[in-house]
């Protein structure tokens, strides 16, 4: 997998619309305050981590495609859109990734649904499907090449970096924006409390950009995306614990940074590139070679990557 | 090359009770009663009968009852493919599944226990792991013996032939040694009323590619493929069903829905799939075309296509068997490429008899009755919800 180079990353997290701001509050430990939401049929709220409005609004909003589009699809063109940066040249293939897709808008269909369905909205049907966010990704930036939708557990990120490196070392696209993105929604953060009570939902996007060739502003190469290890006989904390180790074992050794983006909250794929580009981020502040991650999944399949840091990106 | 072949559609169970359905041009719509459609519009949909018998595999009789409707037909289909291909369980496989809804289904029950049953817990955990595609196929994986990587592609209507396509280029660049490649969707509510809305849905009968065509009919199913290279198939004396010869995939940026009038992104995927396969248009003996039977659709497929063939457009022959088992959605593309296998295996084209007056547009041959012929090279166009548009180019193998 060598000679993919990551030339561009964006963030949207609960810190704010910006790289920068996820960063400086996973350095500095201070995380953005929760929010409630509230839950039908119960009187007590669900806790959530919700991403603020876009201040100043961003130009791409109004596009006729962002215009109904859903939180998760401006998530994840906010991301894009920061990672794109200048790039230009060459077809731009995108691979979206996502754990619970455009949940929000699927909740209230179905809600019309099972309320009149001679009144549910057409205009939400489709927003619902898991591709939504990719179409409007290649509307606005103008792509037509070959745009993917993955979806996955908690690493599809990084499936998606591997699939991306694919493309680029076969020549069928020149640059690939990589984006994950999700969205809060009281369905979720339902289910996630089945699995685990003190876990706080949370909601955003992060993208990096590939390039086959190093640009001005490479800051890292993939070095490699491991085969992923399912650990889906138990819930077992052992076998979890187990997996991670596979994982970790196949990566290359040497120094490596360990920033934790999960303080932030669960938020399945998002936190994966969140994870990505901490893991980054502390290794370039610490001097270190490489930067490596290891996701256990929300649904028990784990997955790695190491990244390369490349010595011009290091302050 | 194609060792294996795996479907599940409303025709039945296997590639055995299919053929003929696709051969003579069956129609397999009926009344919906996997759910309430008795305040939507249109309350038909070809569906699979599908009995809770599963076929013996690695997985626990726990395990089996995890998997929905959709999961089901999944587990039949691959299950068949990989018998067929005989891959030794210790070999490495990928598996690249395409869908559009997943385990819907169970992703409906938990909403309505949710809204209506606030305090329920009971089964909750089990239906959200069970709604994740990815865990469905996962346990579809262990029940073949498939220990790789797996990728699940969701692409709206274009997913299984993305999901085809994705595991060739795997196979084809030495990312892979096998892959096995499938498509899958069960008729959901969601997804039912949701055409619905749009009305998208044909009050008639769908027609594609007539003149008086008013919509597309709902289906589900499930097909799966198994790639492997040409040696490695020669070296296991495995028998070769079909080669895989070109794929092509593009973005149309016209609209979330609606094709670009003139299929420019159709055009560009067909163009490519070609340009893979070192093949001219006059060298492509039936285009399967997507061919939903929406007005707007079939226009902008039928451009494309008149458009890429060019002078040779009157010798193609095209058809959709979607006029006979509805759109499957996710399961389309994989299902619609297996069909491409059972015609160049029979050398036969899949007629649709309910295209009767065939829309001038169409500068091609259709095929509306039942017709043997010489097929070398076999297209299948896939569009999604989206512009997520795919063609891939089959051979025969000789």
């Amino acid at each position: 997998m060598s000679g993919v180079f990551l030339s561009g990353s964006g963030a949207v997290s609960p810190a704010g619309w910006g790289q920068e701001k996820l960063l400086v509050a996973l350095r500095g430990g201070v995380l953005p305050t929760s929010q409630t939401i509230e839950r039908p049929g119960w009187t007590r709220a669900l806790t959530v981590r919700r991403v603020p409005a876009p201040n100043p609004r961003p130009a791409w909003a109004a596009h006729a495609r962002m215009r109904r589009a859903a939180a998760i699809s401006q998530f994840a063109m906010g991301a894009s859109e920061e990672a794109l940066g200048a790039s230009t040249g060459g077809p731009l293939g995108i691979v979206y990734c996502t754990t619970c897709g455009c949940v929000n808008y699927s909740r209230r269909f179905y809600d019309e649904v099972l309320r009149d369905p001679t009144v549910a909205s057409p205009l939400l049907f489709p927003e619902t499907v898991f591709n939504a966010p990719a179409s409007h990704l290649s509307a606005v930036l103008g792509t037509a090449a070959v745009n993917y939708t993955l979806v996955g557990d908690t690493g599809v990120f990084l499936h998606g970096l591997a699939l991306a490196a694919g493309w680029l070392e076969a020549g069928r696209v020149h640059r690939c924006l990589v984006v994950a993105a999700e969205e809060v929604d009281w369905i979720i953060a339902d289910a996630l409390r089945h699995f685990r009570k003190s876990a706080m939902l949370t909601e955003g996007a992060g993208a990096v950009l590939l390039t086959r060739e190093r640009t001005g502003s490479t800051f890292a190469e993939l070095e490699c995306v491991t085969d992923p290890v399912l650990f889906a006989k138990s819930d077992r904390r052992s076998q979890r614990a187990d997996a991670l180790r596979r994982v970790a074992s196949t990566l290359p050794a040497g120094l490596a940074g360990t920033a934790d983006a999960s303080c932030m909250g669960e938020g399945f794929s998002a936190s994966t590139v969140w994870q990505v580009l901490a893991a980054i981020d502390d290794a370039r502040q610490h001097r270190l070679p490489r930067a490596t991650v290891c996701v256990p999944g929300a649904y028990q399949e784990a997955i790695g990557a190491s990244f390369a840091i490349q010595p011009a990106a290091i302050p | 090359m194609v060792t294996g072949c795996g479907m599940v559609t409303p025709f039945g169970l296997g590639v055995a009770a299919n053929t003929e359905g696709f051969r003579t041009g069956q129609t397999a719509f009926r009344p919906v009663t996997s759910f309430d459609v008795s305040r939507q519009r249109v309350r038909m949909a070809a569906q699979v009968d599908l009995s809770d018998a599963l076929p013996v595999t690695a997985l626990a009789p726990r395990q089996a009852r995890r998997l929905d409707r959709a999961g089901r037909m999944l587990l039949w289909a691959a299950h068949e493919a990989t018998q067929q291909a005989r891959w030794d369980k210790q070999m490495p496989v990928a598996f690249v599944v395409g869908t559009t809804g997943g385990g819907m289904s169970l992703g409906e029950i938990y909403f309505r226990t949710a809204l209506h049953e606030p305090l329920a817990c009971c089964q909750q955990p089990t239906r959200t792991i069970g709604y994740q595609a990815y865990r469905q196929t996962a346990l579809v994986a262990q029940a073949c013996g498939i220990r790789g990587p797996v990728n699940v592609i969701a692409n709206a209507c274009a997913s299984g032939a993305n999901a085809i396509g994705h595991a060739w280029e795997l196979v084809r660049t030495g990312r892979a040694e096998r892959v096995l490649a499938a498509g899958y969707d069960a008729i959901s509510q969601l997804i039912f009323a949701g055409f619905d809305s749009l009305q998208a849905l044909s009050l008639t009968q769908c027609r594609p590619f007539d003149a008086h065509r008013d919509g597309l009919a709902l289906g589900e199913g499930a097909a799966a493929l198994t790639l492997e290279p040409l040696e490695a198939a020669q070296a296991r004396g495995a028998t070769i069903l079909a080669e895989l010869v070109g794929y092509g995939a593009a973005t149309d940026l016209h609209h979330l829905t609606q094709p670009h009038p003139t299929g420019d992104a159709a055009f560009v995927t067909m163009t490519e799939a070609c340009h893979q396969a070192g093949l001219e248009p006059r060298d492509i003996d039936y285009v399967n075309a997507h061919g939903t039977g929406t007005p707007l659709n079939d226009s902008a497929e039928a451009a494309a296509i008149t458009r890429w063939a060019g002078a040779d457009a009157a010798k193609v022959a095209v058809s959709s068997t979607k006029a006979g088992i509805g759109h499957l959605l996710g399961a389309a593309g994989a299902v619609e490429s297996a069909v491409c296998v059972l015609a160049l295996r029979g050398q036969w084209l899949p007629p649709m008899l309910a295209t009767q007056t065939p829309d001038p547009a169409c500068g091609f041959r259709l095929i509306t009755q039942p017709e043997s012929a010489r097929l070398t090279n076999v297209m299948t166009n896939s569009f999604g919800f989206g512009g997520a548009n795919a063609t891939l180019i089959l051979r025969r193998w000789t």
